[in-house]
């Protein structure tokens, strides 16, 4: 009966609203910033959030003590501009502004930031921001302004500003007595920024509305709140944007997406390029790529500039990848420096042929066709397996074009497809020496400061469940790195960096592939996004955003 | 037949283990963790070590498989820590995007099937049958994604008769109940039509030769030789016993309609469990997994109970030993 | 005792040569069947020969011609890294068919053999049989690629044997069905009387009977795995690139903007699928009608 019921209900409702269903939405005199995106997880914590858009939501209902300015620099946020560096002490010092105040009203002093911290070092804390509570050693709360951190020796550096990015959680309404409990408070969020959440639905949306009670009137927000609507698909945000049904969104860094935007009223385009690029990994315990020649000549007979343009389009999408700095950083070493390795099938034969590898076998590909497979004194077949995830289109291009490239040069690529978290899962498995892949390619988010320590290329990171999976250590390396990450002075930090960029340009365990950009499509009515830039996160412009009707 | 049920739902007791034994044996294989999700570059090892030995310790696969028993018959059905909630409520908040979309395109594929599938056996071989019949292949050779894409072009991007994705418009969200409804509604016309056209062809396949059969009847024939009128005879006697098969097999569909969600929702943007478990599996969300496929395979396992013994129930031909 | 065996075949396999020639017969009045098959025929040989001929190879790049709408040159146009799009349609129908080919054959082995046991010893054999057998329907059938293919690999060999080891359990319940039904018919008794062995009688008497079952589970599999294989590849689950097949070659749709402009990528795989399953379903259905039209599949 009930069932039957519904499903009148349901059949009208539907009929009903095929009819007038074009009339939507509209006729809502509030201004309501509206941003097309998918993945919130709903886990409002600052101290807990793992991926960027729950993020992005907490940067606008949390405040953190500094911020990243748009220059890749730091500014106080919470904490007043000039905070305190003691090297002898390793430790940061920070004075809070005046009037800060949660947007329940209450205020919001020394304690509240101690107790963020503190909750980051509980035993049974298992949020992603393990490493950070790992940095602070302790922390000496002077007065309700003003707050000691010192820094464990190994993390303390110019780099040691980034644990200070977090928002600050109110210790009042955070009391928790345990991992559990305190996740029952992510989506009751409460911190002192210019939103406050209203509700929210997986997969649907995120209503943010204007924190009323913005302890700073200059900087409160103009608008009455933002939306954050689930949009999957990139062509599908594109069509939103242009239907009206969203204001903004991030496209993929495509020329089909620059051409449908130009020719799209009502819409333009905000680009950059990113703090970040795609590599590819070699294992170089391999015997096949333990040699520098042979990681050499793969990469001039990868035809990259062809790559680039086939997958990115335009130029301003995307350059060659060059070091493992990213270009829009001060420890950039310039073009000059480096090695583009620039698209040369003779000078990779001959490097292959200068190796070594001089014999040769008959193989069958896995496409059917045969090649005349190079061979060493050893006997050990030049074939390469590279593992590809179908997440993402540009490893399939780029694999696409190597195994044709690379097959001329007598190279037999065997292409693994499996899924991102298994390539991620089967590149960390196993100590240095011991891993099972020849080749990955992925793409890589740096932080602003460019302390590559931990990270890809870190030659004291090869083990198990690290992210240099590539088993290659340098000592010269290793000391320019660490050398680096302890000096304050960013001149002198530049010249350490160029040294160790070009080590790694020369040698490549890791390649870099591209540096890609990142584009935002906007609405025409909405004023003052348009700054988005590399270290600009579209959270820190909200508050001066309009929205004409 | 009480001893046949009895039976029957006792056989579904070791199906349902087997298929969860299975499964953790192969969560136990498959590479990844859930802290592959929460990396970062400052971690160690060591601190990574220690945070899956919180989120998930690392113990045999059948001492977890017996844990998660013992919890489940405490109702205790596991942790989301991707989203930081019980699986349950995880579940919960996705459950009723799949059921209305189910539920529509059951009912669409019923109104048009089951009508076109007499139109179809009463005139067989005749025009209308050919097309019809065309038409019901045809609809089951396209492949879901396929139907949902170019369903999407058309209507939904170059006409823009249609929302694009998702299920609900967000500056309706404090709408009155029944404009969020419609708003709904509005947004399931797509997907149901693209996961009830596979099912439609399928009820009317059923329904022609459900119906032949019964035309073709003795009592058919005697009920014509009386001096009937056709239509009588066709709508009230022939109908009336061809839908006894049709509407059990009801219940046979429900596993098609499950895995035909699971495409149409990753197609449409749209917030159901389909879309949910392959997300889960992408994560390498295993509790969130397995409390899925528990429910999904009870669920399959008891729709096929009921048709079985619905089917048992209608057909006196079927023995129960 | 063995003039009797012999006659009894001799009549039987008579009267088996004259069924399928009826079977034919019918086959041959249903006009829809015989154009499938005939495009069918078509689409296999095509795959076999435009490959063996077209002056490109399924796997060289030419980045100067990519991206190109069909011409002179490149009939169906070309990928965005200038690879010749009718050599790898036909190459990927190669792949597919072959996937399709193999999957049903190794499933039908799989199924025939679990489903005739069971059918024909019953009590524990069977329950066991069939317990499993639901189990495998029930399966998480993402969850077991990934894994699978996280442990085997993602090669074609691969993809086959997960494809089988998850459908067996239909054409073992169909086979089982059957043998229970055809157990209790008469002649069947009269063998036990004879005293003929429990394999000879599985293998001599009930294999004819429902091979017709078979044929026509095999092409209404064709189809399915077809289905399976796109459906797999969409969610980039099939066949490692750049070896092209349907599915792999229609997943560029899965790029909006490809769907709306490229027509070129998108619509020769998706009606090569199309069409075959169609086809293989159209067959089937006639297979039925001319062999058995009660026949439950």
């Amino acid at each position: 009966m009930n069932k039957k019921l519904m499903t009148t209900a349901l059949s009208s409702v539907l009929a009903m609203s095929a009819l007038a269903g074009c009339s939507g939405s509209g006729g809502d005199a509030k201004q309501i910033l509206r941003f097309g995106v998918s993945g919130f997880e709903g886990a409002f914590n600052p101290i807990i959030s793992s991926n960027v858009y729950d993020a992005w939501v907490c940067d606008l209902i949390f405040e953190g003590l500094v911020n990243v300015d748009p220059e890749g620099g730091y500014v106080g946020e919470l904490a007043q501009d000039g905070w305190v560096i003691d090297e002898d002490k390793h430790s940061y010092t920070f004075t809070l502004k005046d009037g800060i105040k949660f947007s329940d009203g209450t205020d919001l002093t020394t304690a509240d930031v101690e107790f963020t911290y503190n909750t980051i070092k509980e035993a049974d804390y298992a949020g992603p921001r393990t490493a950070v509570g790992a940095a602070i050693e302790k922390m000496n709360v002077i007065d309700d302004k003003t707050i000691e951190f010192v820094i464990t020796p190994n993390d303390f550096g110019p780099a040691a500003i980034e644990n200070f990015t977090y928002g600050i959680i109110s210790k009042e309404h955070y009391q928790h007595s345990d991992w559990q409990s305190l996740n029952m408070l992510n989506e009751k969020p409460l911190g002192s920024g210019i939103m406050t959440l209203d509700s929210w639905a997986a997969k649907q949306n995120v209503i943010l509305v204007k924190n009323e009670n913005y302890w700073d009137a200059a900087n409160a927000a103009k608008i009455d709140g933002v939306n954050f609507v689930n949009i999957e698909e990139d062509a599908t945000l594109l069509a939103s944007l242009a239907n009206g049904e969203i204001d903004f969104c991030q496209l993929q860094a495509k020329k089909e997406n620059v051409e449908e935007v130009g020719k799209t009223d009502g819409i333009h385009l905000v680009s950059y390029l990113a703090n970040g690029y795609t590599y590819m990994a070699f294992n170089t315990a391999r015997p096949q790529l333990n040699q520098k020649e042979v990681r050499q000549a793969l990469l001039y007979a990868l035809d990259r500039p062809s790559f680039l343009k086939q997958e990115y389009g335009a130029d301003e999408l995307a350059a060659l990848g060059m070091a493992p700095i990213s270009k829009t950083s001060w420890a950039y070493p310039g073009d000059d420096e480096l090695n583009a390795y620039s698209y040369d099938l003779d000078k990779a034969n001959k490097l292959l042929d200068d190796a070594g590898w001089t014999e040769r076998e008959t193989v069958t590909r896995t496409d059917g066709s045969t090649i005349e497979c190079r061979k060493n004194a050893n006997g050990d077949l030049l074939q390469v397996e590279w593992l590809v995830y179908p997440e993402a289109t540009w490893p399939t291009t780029l694999s696409g074009l190597a195994f044709d490239s690379w097959g001329q040069i007598g190279v037999n690529l065997i292409v693994k497809q499996m899924d991102f978290n298994t390539v991620s899962a089967t590149t960390k498995a196993g100590n240095h020496g011991e891993k099972n892949f020849d080749i990955y390619t992925m793409g890589f988010s740096l932080s602003v400061d460019p302390d590559p320590t931990g990270g890809l290329f870190d030659g004291d990171s090869i083990d198990e469940g690290s992210y240099n999976c590539t088993s290659w250590r340098d000592e010269r390396s290793q000391e320019l790195m660490i050398a680096g990450k302890q000096e304050f002075d960013q001149a002198k930090r530049a010249e350490i960096y160029k040294e160790w960029a070009k080590i790694q340009n020369e040698n490549v365990p890791t390649a870099i592939v591209a540096y890609r950009a990142e584009i935002w499509g906007i609405s025409d009515k909405v004023s003052g996004l348009d700054d988005i830039g590399v270290y600009t996160d579209w959270t820190s412009l909200v508050k001066n955003v309009t929205i004409a009707q | 037949m009480k001893n046949y049920l009895i039976r029957r739902i006792l056989q579904i007791i070791p199906v349902f283990l087997g298929i969860l034994f299975i499964l953790f044996f192969i969560i136990s294989k498959a590479p990844g963790s859930i802290t592959d999700n929460i990396m970062d570059p400052r971690m160690t090892p060591e601190m990574r070590a220690a945070l899956q030995e919180k989120l998930d310790p690392n113990l045999p696969f059948y001492v977890k498989f017996w844990n998660w028993i013992v919890e489940a018959l405490h109702g205790n059905f596991g942790f989301s820590n991707q989203h930081y909630k019980p699986v349950v409520d995880v579940i919960g908040a996705n459950i009723g995007c799949t059921f209305a979309l189910a539920l529509t395109a059951m009912i669409l594929s019923m109104l048009i099937g089951i009508p076109a599938g007499i139109v179809s056996a009463t005139r067989q071989y005749s025009a209308v049958d050919n097309v019809l019949t065309v038409f019901s292949l045809a609809g089951l050779a396209f492949p879901t994604f396929f139907l949902g894409l170019l369903l999407l072009k058309v209507f939904a991007i170059d006409l823009r008769w249609f929302p694009i994705f998702g299920l609900s418009n967000a500056t309706l969200a404090h709408a009155p109940f029944l404009t969020r409804l419609g708003d709904m509604a509005y947004h399931l016309i797509l997907p149901a039509i693209v996961l009830g056209l596979a099912e439609t062809a399928s009820f009317m396949r059923y329904t022609r030769s459900s119906m032949l059969e019964v035309i073709r009847s003795d009592y058919i024939r005697t009920a014509r030789a009386k001096g009937l009128n056709e239509k009588v005879v066709i709508y009230k006697h022939a109908f009336r016993n061809a839908m006894i098969p049709i509407v059990t097999l009801l219940g046979f569909r429900i596993p098609g309609l499950i895995s035909g969600a699971l495409m149409t929702e990753t197609v449409f943007s749209l917030p159901g469990v389909g879309k949910l478990s392959v997300e889960a599996v992408n994560t390498r969300n295993y509790p969130l997994l397995l409390g899925i496929n528990a429910m999904l395979t009870m669920t399959t396992l008891i729709a096929t109970l009921v048709a079985d013994v619905l089917y048992a129930v209608v057909d006196p031909r079927i023995r129960y030993d | 005792m063995t003039t009797l065996d012999r006659n009894e075949i001799i009549k039987q396999s008579a009267k088996k040569d004259s069924y399928w020639r009826g079977v034919w017969r019918r086959l041959k009045r249903n006009r829809l069947a015989i154009v499938s098959a005939i495009i069918l025929i078509i689409i296999a040989l095509a795959c076999i020969l435009v490959p063996m001929f077209s002056k490109y190879s399924v796997s060289a790049t030419d980045v100067a011609a990519a991206d190109s709408p069909p011409t002179a040159e490149h009939l169906l146009g070309t990928d965005n890294i200038g690879r010749d799009l009718l050599v790898r349609l036909f190459y990927g129908g190669r792949i597919s068919l072959g996937v399709a080919i193999s999957v049903t054959a190794l499933e039908c082995v799989i199924g025939i053999v679990l489903g005739a046991v069971s059918g024909f010893f019953g009590g524990i054999v069977d329950t066991i049989i069939m317990r499993i057998s639901e189990v495998f329907m029930c399966f998480p059938f993402l969850m077991i690629c990934i894994t699978l293919q996280s442990i085997f690999g993602t090669s074609v060999k691969v993809l086959i044997f997960i494809l089988s080891i998850l459908s067996w359990p239909s054409i073992a319940r169909i086979i089982r069905g059957q043998i229970l039904s055809l157990r209790e018919m008469d002649y069947m008794e009269a063998c036990r009387a004879l005293g003929i062995s429990n394999f000879r009688q599985i293998f001599k008497h009930l294999f004819p009977n429902v091979l017709a079952y078979v044929i026509v589970y095999v092409t209404l599999s064709m189809a399915s795995v077809i289905l399976t294989e796109t459906s797999l590849s969409f969610l980039g689950l099939g066949v490692s690139p750049p070896t092209p097949t349907w599915g792999n070659l229609i997943q560029a749709a899965r790029n909006l903007l490809i769907l709306k402009s490229k027509w070129w990528y998108w619509v020769p795989p998706g009606t090569m699928i199309f069409l075959s399953i169609l086809c293989f379903n159209i067959l089937g259905d006639g297979l039925r009608d001319a062999i058995d039209p009660k026949m439950q599949l």
